[in-house]
């Protein structure tokens, strides 16, 4: 008996919960606000885990996170970059201002004014230390 | 003859089984930053499926030791990968997400040590070493091949096609689990429940993990893991760093490599450790490691990469081998075998993590040269340990007795 109120109970509470963290999904999609249609918000792109073309035209990995400073601006990126199947990639950090959105360029509008192989000379990257950054990050 | 077929079945079992696992592993990293999750969340589900794995290996192998149909355990395994990997590709909520590592983990834990118990089950011990090597290549062959397309289903169709396929994959292995016959043509193991009237649970595990040999080979196993985990990654993110143009090219050879020498050498391994006995195919295979930690540290160029992972499919051939005989020599007495193959199971994963540990911050403090050095020291410990303290296991069995009526009673 006392076996059977506590699995009711944790089915309960397995319900419950599952009920509540619906709730905020449906007030979401109520308050979604109305899109408004300018012209100014159109062709934006998302930029994480895109693709970034060195300054050989050569691949040189993804755009993984982009570093602000305490005002918002962005100052450094971090690219995630090599390896094969999920083995030896690595990740380091440069400056915003050696990346540039090329617009004219649809496959990969992201380009990095290094090479791969200065990316080999830049330290790992790691979160919650100090990186080290090359280029202005202005 | 019915055998036959069972054997082929094992076969196709070791091959589509391997196919399920490869679907796993970095893909869930790729596909769950397509979803833009992030590094810190990717890694904390990652983590609770290797609790649950590394939680439920001993509880698991326990269970399988009592069952008297071992294809029963190997049935639950593949299932829950399916469906973890229709989990995976129906929605990658969080919900759903850490649902399917926990069963990805349960899983895991029971699959592979219940496939080495339906193989002793079918072939007995006097067939098993050979059996186990052909098992290993059938795995490694299906692995290899599940990588490449895969891989190619990840680039050109989605990472979600990856998990659609992985699914889909479940069935020709449960078919081919079908295949398997009960066993049973004059081979015989022992089933904990047999010992359980004179032994209570307890007494029984605890003179099993008292038993000196385990205990040697656990730490070997350790030292193996501590010396071999963080190799690749290592020389691999060397690689990246020196050579970039080459680096996606490089490590994907590199690591189909080892893949075609495990397939190619395994049934060699499984018969020589009969003919030779256990000890010197293990130290072939551990003495590997220390050989691999000083190449890379003295010249960390792509052909040191290569060699050394020729070097890496040997002893991985050997260890995959011979851990799984070497449990089954320590247990043919008590039937402990898939309880004896959890705690090594352990023993991996705590190595592993030492290793990835041990070596990242060795090289960000030494630098890679020394984290290299030090793999290889951990290595020469654990070939070391196995040379001076590891007695032999393996006994030539007794010829079976001719009557059929020492066949295992299973049902199916």
């Amino acid at each position: 008996m006392a076996r059977d109120s506590i699995v009711t109970r944790t089915i309960v509470a397995l319900v419950t919960i599952m009920l509540v963290s619906a709730v905020p999904m449906v007030a979401r999609a109520q308050d979604k606000p109305q899109a408004t249609a300018t012209s100014e918000f159109s062709g934006l792109h998302g930029v994480f885990g895109e693709h970034v073309k060195d300054l050989n035209g050569d691949d040189a990995g993804r755009l993984w996170d982009i570093l602000i400073d305490d005002a918002g601006k962005p100052r450094a990126a971090v690219i995630d970059y090599g390896g094969a199947l999920g083995v030896g990639q690595r990740k380091v950090a440069v400056g915003w201002d050696l990346l540039q959105f090329v617009a004219a360029d649809a496959k990969t509008p992201i380009h990095l004014a290094l090479t791969m192989q200065q990316l080999g000379t830049l330290p790992e990257f790691k979160y919650g230390t100090e990186p080290a950054v090359v280029g202005t990050g202005q | 003859m019915a055998h036959q077929r069972s054997l082929r079945g094992l076969d196709w079992l070791n091959f589509f089984v391997a196919n399920v696992q490869t679907g796993f592993g970095p893909f869930i990293a790729v596909y769950l930053t397509e979803h833009r999750w992030k590094t810190a969340e990717i890694g904390f589900a990652l983590t609770i499926g290797t609790i649950c794995s590394l939680v439920s290996q001993m509880p698991a192998g326990a269970l399988v030791d009592t069952l008297r149909d071992k294809r029963l355990a190997v049935w639950f395994g593949v299932a829950s990968i399916s469906g973890t990997a229709l989990l995976y590709a129906l929605s990658p909520t969080q919900l759903s997400v850490y649902a399917a590592e926990v069963l990805h983990g349960l899983a895991s834990s029971v699959i592979s040590p219940a496939i080495a118990a339906v193989t002793l089950a079918l072939v007995g011990r006097a067939a098993f070493s050979e059996r186990v090597g052909r098992n290993a290549r059938f795995a490694s062959i299906g692995g290899g091949i599940a990588a490449g397309v895969m891989g190619a289903a990840g680039s050109f169709v989605s990472a979600n096609a990856v998990f659609w396929l992985t699914a889909a994959l479940g069935v020709p292995a449960l078919l081919a689990l079908r295949m398997i016959g009960p066993g049973a043509y004059g081979t015989r193991i022992v089933l904990v429940s047999e010992t359980e009237s004179d032994q209570p649970f307890l007494a029984g595990v605890k003179e099993l993990f008292l038993d000196r040999r385990l205990l040697t080979f656990a730490v070997c196993v350790v030292m193996f893991f501590v010396s071999n985990a963080a190799m690749l990654p290592l020389a691999a993110t060397q690689i990246t760093k020196r050579h970039p143009e080459l680096a996606d090219v490089l490590i994907a050879v590199t690591i189909v490599v080892p893949q075609l020498i495990v397939a190619a050498m395994s049934p060699w391994v499984g018969r020589s450790s009969d003919r030779l006995g256990r000890r010197p195919i293990m130290i072939l295979g551990w003495i590997m490691l220390p050989m691999q930690g000083i190449l890379y540290a003295a010249a960390p160029t792509p052909y040191a990469l290569l060699v050394c992972q020729m070097l890496s499919g040997v002893s991985a051939a050997v260890f995959g081998v011979t851990m799984t005989l070497v449990a089954a020599d320590l247990t043919h007495e008590n039937g402990r075998f898939n309880l004896t193959l959890g705690a090594l199971g352990v023993a991996i994963a705590v190595g592993a993590s030492i290793s990835t540990t041990l070596a990242g911050v060795a090289a960000d403090a030494f630098g890679d040269s020394a984290a290299f050095l030090g793999l290889a020291l951990a290595g020469a410990a654990g070939t070391l340990l196995l040379w001076l303290a590891m007695p032999e296991t393996w006994m030539t069995p007794p010829p079976p007795p001719p009557s059929a009526a020492l066949a295992v009673p299973v049902t199916g």
